[in-house]
């Protein structure tokens, strides 16, 4: 699988347009000289060899966990992912959390007040939400709130490189904001039509029938609903993780989202190669984890004893 | 009757909202249930038994009105408590079972967890230990082996015959007045139907219970129930003790109901079945409901234009016929 994967990435990678030797000479070259510097840079970095003896190298040293040096900072690939790995973990868990502490409370009042004021009033929030692109969102975050209120930061991690975890909070209030409203609309309908289909249940008659209140009922239907939830859950983390490209590239925030951007526009190969696996992994493993947690949500997946 | 009713339901009268329209399920529906007896109700599919059942716990769907003259429960009247006092009488004082015990009990929690839990919602005070005795006891007593470690299991774990029977011990365990029990064999294998008809029975036999007994398998009345309530088209047509009603009944649809069960024939002679079909709710004759398809030979205009109420005989049955003083069973 994973072998696939990684050829797969590899050739795909080749295949697209663009020579990085040529990004990396300067323009401004005389034009006799840039020939040569282009060569040089393309023998520099391996790309003068057929692509097959190129794969095997880079396998080779990927499975000594070795990913290779980037073209353009000459930074090693694992590291740079590593540096990255945080901060969007950071961004992005926050957003997660947060949009699921909205969803969650929202999506189920949403379902019990089915047809009243409180259920019309969640699903127009949440299609409007939806439907507004999230770097509108953002740009209109930092209109507001630091060009006109001067409130907020617009952009970076820290004011002026110094680590220090209030700044950091600061710094991740409007970005965060944007991703979990994102993340809240999309959830709250996940978790309103998972609960109106747990609701309509006979075992929810029959758990009002034992004398349970509406706050008991409504905890038994949640507890169901978790079961169609991981598997959303499932496909949306990955694709969570490997950053908001749009969102971090406008806060400048220094994400994986970012970073593939950058090595995109300069045809990084050791880099895109570098994050497409991070991307595969994170499937590969929240597919695991989804796999494990239904045992836990759900009693009939769990092999009998 | 001679012992004074547990439950009694006078001037049923249920409408649900269909589209724009409401539309009459139940018409005046009366009858008492007497302490410790287990009383049937039988009828054709959407003669409303179920919704009657319902009714009484007021577990209706929400887009339904209900008017009663009165509910009778313990001095109280269920159709005019408050949802917290309805609370206390749900499953601690008038248990439910279902239809279909493969959906009555939550998937995701464990077998003894969720009669557990029915204890415990009546008698907040009381320990897990407590409740999971109570638990067990149920289960012993409708008959569930092993049930220690089989109150541990899933649902899913489960046959369907044992799960009524779990769903029977959840509706026992907080020692109730009244069992409603919504055709809780009509799921189930036949040779499993036995079996949970006979937990219903010990449970009104060892703790006093009273059972309304729901179903259309006439079968079913004749083997347990002490007395039956025939209903049509969401009103009673009768209400006789069961011997009665199976060697005399007073109202031509009972006598045809009887008449049609496959028991009722010799071998090799064909089944008989009412003809026609019952009339739509929302389309009801002004008559008498069953008199499109009534087959007495003492039907007449009076039948098309007059709705029969149900009083009793000139010997004491109740029936909703002109004609109840008739003997019927010259209609076969």
């Amino acid at each position: 699988m994973f072998l696939i994967i990684a050829v797969g990435l590899f050739v795909l990678v080749r295949l697209a347009p663009g020579d990085p030797a040529e990004t990396l000479v300067p323009i401004d070259a005389a034009p006799g000289q840039r020939e040569e510097l282009v060569k040089a840079a393309r023998e520099q970095l391996g790309l003068d060899k057929p692509v097959p003896v190129q794969f095997v190298l880079w396998f080779g040293s990927l499975l000594k966990g070795d990913l290779g040096y980037s073209f353009s900072t000459h930074q090693a690939v694992g590291q740079l992912l590593l540096d990255r790995l945080g901060p969007t973990v950071l961004l992005m868990g926050s957003a997660l959390v947060l949009g699921l502490l909205i969803a969650i409370p929202v999506g189920i009042i949403a379902a019990v007040r089915r047809d009243t004021f409180v259920d019309a009033a969640a699903g127009t929030v949440s299609v409007i939400a939806l439907a507004i692109p999230s770097f509108f969102l953002a740009m209109l975050g930092i209109y507001v709130f630091a060009v006109k209120l001067r409130v907020l930061p617009s952009a970076g991690m820290y004011f002026s490189g110094e680590s220090d975890v209030g700044d950091l909070l600061y710094h991740l209030i409007l970005p965060v904001s944007v991703l979990a409203l994102a993340v809240a609309a999309a959830f709250t309908r996940y978790i309103r039509s998972g609960m109106l289909e747990q609701l309509g249940q006979d075992y929810i008659r029959a758990i009002v029938a034992k004398g349970a209140g509406p706050f008991r009922a409504t905890m038994h239907a949640f507890r169901n609903s978790l079961i169609p939830l991981v598997t959303v859950l499932a496909l949306y983390i990955p694709a969570f993780l490997s950053g908001a490209v749009v969102v971090e590239q406008i806060f400048s925030w220094p994400g994986m989202g970012q970073m593939a951007v950058n090595a995109l526009i300069v045809r990084d190969y050791p880099v895109i190669t570098g994050f497409g696996l991070y991307v595969a992994v994170l499937v590969l493993i929240c597919n695991l984890l989804a796999d494990v947690l239904y045992t836990v949500v759900d009693p009939r997946v769990r092999t009998a004893r | 009757m001679t012992a004074a009713p547990v439950l009694s339901l006078e001037g049923v009268t249920l409408d649900l909202k269909t589209g724009d329209d409401y539309v009459r399920i139940l018409r005046d529906v009366t009858f008492d249930v007497a302490a410790g007896e287990i009383i049937g109700i039988v009828g054709e599919s959407g003669s409303g038994k179920s919704m009657t059942a319902l009714s009484i716990l007021q577990l209706l769907p929400p887009k339904a009105r209900l008017t009663a003259a009165r509910i009778g429960f313990d001095g109280a009247d269920l159709a005019g408590l408050r949802p917290a006092e309805l609370r206390k009488v749900r499953g601690r004082r008038i248990g439910m079972v279902f239809q279909d015990p493969m959906t009555t009990l939550d998937p995701v929690v464990q077998v003894g967890r969720q009669i557990d839990e029915a204890y415990r919602i009546h008698h907040p005070r009381a320990g897990r230990a407590e409740a999971r005795e109570k638990s067990l006891a149920m289960l012993r007593l409708v008959g569930v082996p092993d049930a220690q470690n089989r109150a541990k299991q899933y649902p899913h774990q489960w046959s369907g015959g044992m799960r009524q029977r779990a769903v029977i011990a959840m509706a026992l365990v907080n020692d109730p007045e009244v069992i409603l029990a919504d055709e809780p064999t009509t799921a189930l294998d036949a040779t499993i139907q036995a079996q949970v008809l006979d937990a219903l029975m010990r449970a009104r036999d060892e703790l006093g219970v009273a059972v309304v007994l729901i179903t259309h398998d006439l079968g079913v009345i004749s083997q347990v129930a002490s007395r039956v309530v025939v209903m049509y088209a969401g009103g009673v047509v009768e209400i006789a003790g069961t011997r009665e009603l199976f060697a005399d009944s007073r109202h031509p649809y009972s006598a045809a109901l009887i008449h049609s069960r496959p028991g009722a024939h010799r071998r090799g002679e064909p089944l008989v079945a009412i003809p026609g079909r019952p009339p739509l709710m929302s389309d009801l004759p002004a008559g008498c409901p069953f008199a499109p398809r009534c087959a007495s030979p003492y039907k007449s205009e009076r039948c098309v234009t007059q709705r029969p109420a149900l009083e009793p005989s000139v010997d004491g049955r109740l029936s909703a016929c002109h004609y109840r003083d008739e003997p019927q069973e010259v209609i076969a």
